[in-house]
This record gives structure tokens, C-alpha cells and sequence, in this order.
């Protein structure tokens, strides 16, 4: 992974930036000894690292426009971490950057019942927010598996899903409000508790940019009454496509369930040796329904499904009967990940999404390539909303496996992009993907976007060398043909 | 004027490109519903994306259907009718309101205005159903966004900036959105006779249970009185309104139990299917106010203030109101001409309660005084013409429709 040119100049301008950093922060809160920049050196994507120059952990957005100012003055590059959870590396620091950690921002300013949105620092944890607004039957609904540990800011920089992204949305759907930092230190307050705003929709691009814009500070989310009710159902098929065709008939049936997730028989066989689940070792595919709601619209729905399920040809059907059981069901789909990790000594995570048709096609597919690759790989998937996530099994200490996981990585998200799908519906491009994105975008699409970019950092000082492949100065991109003051297209036909 | 009307997407980037190679302004629009909104575009050439039209595909399985931007939202609603699905962002249709009868409203254009109607609390705005684009920029480029599916994060959501840019970004030539099932049942609780603020907390009360409402809006007395659903002209009183939308079983029981809720509040009505059909699309499309030509104002507000706002805009002027969204979107005819300065007026006080104002209908104000909306924090400005700039640096797309001189 080629990363941007190391600027030698901003190394030797350590020291000074060091001093100038001290002036308003504490100096415990300017990290610059190597021991303790080890801790910052990967987020979730561990197969990378880097130690940055330097780690500094504002306390205040004051503290934060200050550091931008600072950097920005001086040329140094930028990386914002939230709790370093991403898996795709958009929190990789830069050797010749600060890494800017919002830890601190760890308060919940304001809970609104009457507008139902709660105020709270970047720093705060998906599940806290959850947490605080429990007691009065409220939560906020995106879940990512990592929501014990993951950031509202973070959630906000990739656009975080989860399971409950097919009837509740991603992120983006359920934030009214933020507060950033622009590259040149300006703070800018966008939205509120109003359901709109005037202009363009800020927010909206900022919401899964990949902390390449702005540091954000401050998120307001909207919070929603606990359902009142769910269950969850466990249903058994002896082959992915009869589980894919299940799904595609619950959709047609006009029914959303608030969850829809499918695992393969090596993520089911993973997930019950470490969780014990109670899923069903024989089946070739297994699909996790929930449904949420009141109660006697659940148990109408519920037995909907199981009437669905039956006529795809479902082997086993098991229907929770209380909170408890239901929590059990998913626990072993939430621990998917870790359960594959016990059984290799590392993984591979991928994260295309597909029209949910193309599912057997990707799928035997990818049975393909794992034998071209001599890996072995275990899926889990959003069946609903069609995102993918084949968990691919390989050895770092094997020379050669990691690039061998990555080749088939790519091979996948080719595909996916081939059958009319994405190369990330959740994760994020980062650094992992970076280098794919000419797979789905043209040179003009790419360039657009990286003028968005321009826009908000004319500088290119903030998270270098993610989500785009190919660098281009701002100035080039702005370029127009003109001639004697006039755009030229000598192409151009006449009407 | 010279129009275009180009007939492929090819044909819409080499308009642009004729247009910025001699230094001309394009008005961009599509079947003219909204001809009036937004501020005067000084252009030279209209530039009509009506005859780019057509489904290019549209799964029901998979949620998701693909179209020209010219195509009309008539045709795109029954084609999903027929597999029992429907744009549950409820795109309101504001020709009568605008004055604009018989023209057709586009899918271009819907989503180039973001125009969400009252099921925007429940499930979201059309920006949230926007899953992918391809456009011509104002640098006469043909790029694309987003995709066909759901859960995407790959790159910058353009769509997201594009819904809502009213054409002064680039021109949209197809879009994807996602559909949703139409609800098997619909019906629609009435509390009769509340106070602006009562009805803000009924509403509050209502949002904040676990009965899933998809819509809450407060008709005052006199603005019922417009209603052609006969028992909510006939109530004499202000009506309250919450809608339930689901399968029968969960309607039945879910309007139950609100009615339980809202007799705390007040007298307690229940309406069926088409009435309650019928008023949804009265509140969408603001047809209260139809019959008349005064000012209009559009105004977000936190919800919860809703009622707080039009008092304090009541101290100082005289208006009519009516408020969707559990309050947090406020309605405001202004029943007397106040001078221009008004204007800044009406933005600042819902600026002081936390929302903002745009100016839907002129009446009788003078738009180049009183621009539809208004940026007022100088970064956020900054960056709306810093994104403007990126994708239309010559300034030929819809100049003047938004943020009137600003961009």
C-alpha cells in the first residue's frame, strides 16, 4: 500500500510543532514519546501500521480548531481517530501526520425527549447513547457489532450500519445535527433538532466521508421509542440459494423485518463452538429474522414468515419466545467475527454489497476463488439489504497468505461490482480499498469527488492517502480549458 | 429564449458544453410543477430535461427502481402501485399551490428539490431514499454516484448534496431510489378542538409512544375549514391528526390504543382509508393555501417549538398557519404585506427557535430583497459556494435560484 511521500520537512519541524501544541494543551495530552505512539499505530485493520509523529487528545472543540490552525499553518497532515475501530483503515496514522484522538469528547450534553434527539460529544459511544436514554424506552437504532467500543463520530465519518440498517437506515438517516472542524480551524455548527436545514445538505456529505473533510465534534442523533415488542426467528436450509429465495419472498411479501441476516455453514459451525447458540450444524445456510413492532402485529408477521419459510423449503424453524432467547439467537451472529478468529489464526474481512438476486451467483463464485486461493472463507451477510461480508481465513506467519487473503479480497469486490453491486456498504474504503475504486468509478467520478474534497481541504492535510487512488492537486482539478476568456471544447458538436 | 430538450444524456452534456464554451446561464428545469420556487434565474437558454424520460429498470424484490430524471412521478407511482409499493417519502405535488396547473412533476425534479411529505418523521426525506445518481456536472462531465443498493459507503454520498440543489449543481439524468410496500391499511386518529401548543404535545405524546405514527399535523380552525374531507371541515374546531399505516391486525389495535392516549387531549375521531388518504394529500400539498396568491412561508423548526414560533411570528405579524411533522414543519401565509425588511424578520425568529425559513410562495414580496433561502453563518456560506464552485465553476447552472446571491 503506497502511502504519500514522506514530507521530511514537516519531521524536522517536530520539535516546533511540539512547542506550539503545548501552548494550549496539557503536555500529557501531546503524546510524542515512541513507547506510547505504539498504542495509536492500527486501527481495526491490523494488517496495517504506522506510528505517527505525534498523538495529541484535545479536550475542547476550542482545542481542536486550534490544533487544525496549527497544522495548517505549518503543512502537517491530519488524522482524526475516534476509537480506532474502523476496518478499513481509515484510521491509519500517517508517520509524518498527527493523529488527532477524540477520546475525551466522552460527554452527552443534551437528551430531547419532546424533539427525541440527543446532543453528544464525537467521542461518545454508540451503545452509550443507547444506554442513556434506556430508562425513558427510547435508543438510537444504528447497532454496528463494534457499538460496545465505536464512536458516534466515527459512526458518522463511515456511515455506520449494522443489522437493523434494513428498516431503521445507516447513520446518515438518524443524525439531525453536527459540529466540526474545517481543515483551517473554523467550527462550524451545521443543522440542529429541526429536520432540515437551509443549503446544501452538509451533513449529508460529511456522513460517510471517511474523516477526509471535517473533525467532528459534536452529533446530534435522532433517538426512537423501543419497539414495543420483537422476536427473532432461527430458520435452517439445506442450500444458500432456498435461504435467498426465502428472503426475496419475504420482501415481495411486503414485509421488513427490523433485522435479516444469512451465515454459510462454516460461520454457523464457528459461531457455535464459541457461543453456543443453539444454530442448526446441519444446515448449509441459516437466516436470522426479527421483527419488531407491537406485539400482535409481531406474532402475525412472525407467522407470515414461518409460512414463507416452509414453502422455500426451510429445514428447521425456531421462533424466540422471550428476550432472552432472542438475544441468544443474535449473540452468535454478533460474535461472528471473533468465533471465526479462534478457528484461524487470522482473518479477512470483506464488505461488497450485491443486489440480493446475484446472492448465488457471488456465492458458488466465491467457493470458486477459495480453492484457486487454497483459503478456506466463512460468510455473513445482511441478507436484507444485500451487504456481504465473506470472512476470508489465512495465516500472516505463511509467507505470502496475506497477499494471497487480499487477491481474493479484491477478486470478491470485483465482483460484487460486476453484478451491479458496491465495493463497500459499511466499512469503508480507507486505505484497504483505496486502490479498487477505479473498479467502480471513471476518472471523472473519482476527480468530482476528490473537487468535494478540495472544498473543504484546498490543503489536502486531513486523513492523507485514504479512499482516493490516485492524488491530484486541487488547483489541477479546478482547471478548465480557457481560451480568450471563454471555455473551450474544440470537441464540442454545434446545435 | 433558446430551450433545449435534449433527448439522451449525451445530449445534456453537450448543452452544458455549448453553454459554457459561450459564456451563457442555463435555467435548468423539468415538467415545470415548481416553476415559481426559488429565486429568478437570470439565464439565456432553458435547458428542459422532460423528454430524458423513462423506467430503466425497476425490481420489487430488490427494492429499487432506476429512472430518467425526466420521467414523471405519475407514471413511476403506478408502475410501483402495480407490485404493491409506492416512494413512502410521499413526494408532495405543489402545482396547484404554485399555481403551475397541468404540468407534470418529474422524478428530476423531486429529487432536485428534496420535497419530502408528511411520512418524512417516520421513514425520512427523498434524500433518504436516493441511492444513486448519474449527472452532468456544470463542468459539462458526465459522472456518476452511489449505485442500486441499499447500503453503500462507497466514496462521497453526492446524492445526498445533489437532493435539495435545485439544479445548481449539476443536471441529474438518472436516478435511483428505493422503494418501499405500500401499507396494506391506513387510518388517521382526529382530536378535535386543541389549543397550537396542545397539539404540539399531543403530538409529542403520540411520536414518542410505541404506536409507529407516519404522520402528525394540526389544522387550526380556520384552515380545517378548507378541508374537502368532510368531517374534519364540519368539526367547527381545530383538528389534530395522526396517522397509523401497517398490516390490519397492528392498525386496528395500534388506533385503539392512540385513541386511549388522545383522549387525554380532547374529543377523539377516527378516519378510514380514503379520507384519511385524502387528507395526507391535502397537508402534502399545501392545499389550504391554494385558492390565493399571498406570501408563503416554508419553516423547520424543532417540533417540539413548533407552536412556541408561530406565537412569537403572531406578536408581529398576521398569518395563517398549519403544521405538519409533529410541529416541526410550520406552514405561515402572511394575511398582510409588512415591507420587504419582513423577510429577515420571519428568518430570525425561527432562527432564534432553532429552525429556518424559506419562502415558497412570493405573494407580493420582491424576491431579489427577499431571497427563498438564506445561509447566514459565514463558514457554512462559505462552503456551500466552495461546493458550488467544484461542480459548476463558471456559475452557468440555475444562477440566482438558491441562496439568492451567494452562489
Amino acid at each position: 500500500m503506497e502511502m504519500p511521500s514522506l514530507d521530511t520537512e514537516a519531521l524536522a519541524r517536530r520539535p516546533e510543532l511540539i512547542n506550539e501544541l503545548r501552548r494550549f494543551l496539557q503536555p500529557e495530552h501531546v503524546i510524542a514519546d515512541q513507547a506510547s505512539l505504539r498504542a495509536y499505530e492500527c486501527d481495526g485493520l491490523t494488517a496495517y501500521k504506522q506510528r505517527p509523529m505525534l498523538v495529541v487528545l484535545p479536550e475542547t472543540t476550542q482545542q481542536v480548531s486550534q490544533i487544525l490552525r496549527v497544522c495548517s499553518d505549518l503543512g502537517v497532515k491530519i488524522v482524526p481517530r475516534g476509537a480506532g475501530t474502523s476496518l478499513s483503515g481509515g484510521a491509519l496514522p500517517v508517520a509524518d501526520g498527527v493523529m488527532i484522538g477524540l477520546a475525551k469528547f466522552n460527554q452527552i450534553l443534551e437528551i430531547d425527549y419532546h424533539n427525541r434527539c440527543a446532543v453528544v460529544q464525537s467521542g461518545v459511544t454508540n451503545l452509550a447513547i443507547s444506554e442513556a436514554v434506556r430508562s425513558h424506552g427510547f435508543y438510537y437504532a444504528p447497532d454496528p457489532s463494534s457499538q460496545i467500543a465505536c464512536t458516534i463520530g466515527g459512526n458518522v465519518a463511515e456511515n455506520s450500519g449494522g443489522v437493523h440498517c434494513l428498516k431503521y437506515g445507516l447513520t446518515t438517516h438518524n443524525i439531525l445535527g453536527l459540529e466540526c472542524v474545517i481543515p483551517d480551524g473554523r467550527v462550524i455548527r451545521l443543522g440542529g433538532k429541526a429536520l432540515d436545514s437551509a443549503g446544501y445538505d452538509l451533513i449529508g456529505v460529511l456522513t460517510g466521508s471517511e474523516g477526509l473533510l471535517a473533525v467532528i465534534t459534536e452529533v446530534t442523533v435522532r433517538i426512537l421509542p423501543k419497539p414495543e415488542t420483537a422476536r427473532a426467528m432461527l430458520i435452517g436450509f439445506s442450500s444458500s440459494e432456498a435461504s435467498g429465495n426465502c428472503v426475496a419472498s419475504i420482501i415481495g411479501a411486503g414485509i421488513i423485518p427490523a433485522g435479516m441476516e444469512m451465515m454459510d455453514r462454516p460461520a454457523i459451525n464457528a459461531a457455535e463452538d464459541f457461543v453456543a447458540a443453539g444454530y442448526p450444524r446441519e444446515s448449509e445456510a441459516l437466516l436470522i429474522v426479527e421483527l419488531d413492532g407491537p406485539k400482535i402485529e409481531v406474532d402475525f408477521l412472525i407467522s407470515r414468515v414461518e409460512k414463507l419459510a416452509a414453502e422455500a423449503g426451510a429445514d428447521t424453524v425456531r421462533i424466540s419466545n422471550s428476550d432472552e432467547e432472542r438475544e441468544m439467537f443474535w449473540k452468535g451472529r454478533k460474535s461472528a467475527f471473533p468465533a471465526v478468529g479462534r478457528i484461524s489464526p487470522d482473518y479477512y474481512c470483506m464488505d461488497g454489497t450485491i443486489p440480493r438476486k446475484a446472492l448465488p451467483r457471488v456465492l458458488s463464485a466465491i467457493m470458486v476463488m477459495s480453492k484457486k486461493y487454497g483459503l478456506d472463507v466463512a460468510n455473513v451477510f445482511h441478507a436484507g439489504d444485500g451487504n456481504l461480508h465473506p470472512l476470508i481465513l489465512f495465516d500472516a506467519n505463511v509467507p505470502g497468505q496475506l497477499k494471497q487473503a487480499e487477491d481474493f479480497g479484491s477478486e470478491i469486490l470485483r465482483l460484487c461490482v460486476e453484478v451491479g453491486g458496491v465495493l463497500t456498504g459499511e466499512h469503508g474504503v480507507g486505505v484497504e480499498k483505496r486502490d479498487l475504486m477505479g473498479v467502480m468509478f471513471s476518472d471523472d467520478d473519482l476527480k468530482q469527488q476528490q473537487r468535494v474534497k478540495c472544498a473543504f481541504d484546498p490543503l489536502q492535510l486531513l486523513n492523507p492517502g485514504k479512499v482516493f487512488p490516485v492524488l491530484h492537486r486541487c488547483a489541477e482539478l479546478g482547471r478548465m480549458h480557457i481560451h480568450d476568456g471563454k471555455v473551450t471544447f474544440p470537441e464540442l458538436p454545434r446545435f | 429564449m433558446k430551450e433545449f430538450r435534449p433527448n439522451t444524456s449525451a445530449e445534456i452534456k453537450t448543452a452544458i458544453l455549448d453553454a459554457l464554451s459561450r459564456d451563457r446561464a442555463l435555467a435548468v428545469c423539468g415538467g415545470g410543477s415548481k416553476a415559481g420556487l426559488g429565486g429568478e434565474v437570470n439565464s439565456d437558454w432553458v435547458l428542459n430535461t422532460s423528454n430524458f424520460s423513462g423506467i430503466v429498470d425497476y425490481e420489487p424484490n430488490e427494492l429499487v427502481l432506476t429512472a430518467r430524471a425526466g420521467t414523471p412521478i405519475s407514471e413511476i407511482a403506478s408502475v410501483l402501485r402495480e407490485a404493491s409499493q409506492h416512494l413512502s417519502f410521499e413526494p408532495p405535488d405543489w402545482q396547484l399551490f404554485l399555481g403551475n396547473e397541468g404540468s407534470v412533476q418529474t422524478l428530476g425534479g423531486v429529487i432536485a428539490s428534496n420535497m419530502s411529505g408528511p411520512r418524512r418523521i417516520a421513514t425520512g426525506a427523498a434524500r433518504d431514499f436516493f441511492l444513486g445518481l448519474e449527472m452532468v456536472t456544470g463542468r459539462g462531465e458526465i459522472i456518476k454516484s452511489g449505485g442500486r443498493v441499499f447500503k453503500n459507503v462507497t466514496g462521497y454520498d453526492l446524492c445526498r448534496l445533489l437532493a435539495g440543489s435545485f439544479g445548481t449543481l449539476g443536471v441529474l439524468t438518472e436516478v435511483s431510489v428505493k422503494c418501499q410496500p405500500l401499507s396494506q391499511k391506513v387510518r388517521t386518529v382526529l382530536v378535535l378542538n386543541l389549543s397550537e401548543q396542545q397539539a404540539v404535545e399531543a403530538m409529542s405524546d403520540g411520536l414518542n409512544s410505541h404506536l409507529s405514527i407516519t404522520g402528525a399535523a394540526h389544522l387550526p380552525e380556520k384552515t380545517a375549514l378548507k378541508s374537502k374531507v368532510n368531517y374534519v371541515s364540519q368539526a367547527g374546531t381545530s383538528i389534530t391528526a395522526l396517522r397509523i399505516e401497517g398490516v390490519e391486525v397492528s392498525v386496528i389495535e395500534r388506533c385503539r390504543n392512540l385513541r386511549k392516549l388522545m383522549s387525554a387531549f380532547g374529543t377523539v375521531e377516527e378516519l378510514h382509508y380514503h379520507n384519511s388518504k385524502k387528507l395526507w394529500e391535502e397537508i402534502a400539498n399545501i392545499n389550504y393555501f391554494c385558492n390565493d396568491k399571498e406570501s408563503v412561508w416554508r419553516v423547520s423548526i424543532p417540533p417540539y417549538s413548533g407552536a412556541a414560533f408561530v406565537e412569537a411570528v403572531r406578536r408581529e405579524i398576521n398569518v395563517e398557519v398549519y403544521f405538519d411533522w409533529g410541529g416541526g414543519l410550520v406552514w405561515v401565509k402572511l394575511l398582510e404585506h409588512k415591507g420587504e425588511k419582513w423577510g429577515s424578520e420571519m428568518r430570525a425568529v425561527a432562527l432564534r427557535y432553532g429552525g429556518h425559513a424559506a419562502l415558497v410562495r412570493l405573494g407580493n414580496v420582491n424576491p431579489k430583497r427577499t431571497p427563498f433561502f438564506e445561509v447566514q453563518d459565514p463558514g457554512i456560506a462559505w462552503l456551500n459556494r466552495q461546493i458550488k464552485h467544484s461542480f459548476d465553476p463558471k456559475g452557468i447552472l440555475n444562477p440566482g435560484k438558491i441562496v439568492g446571491a451567494l452562489l
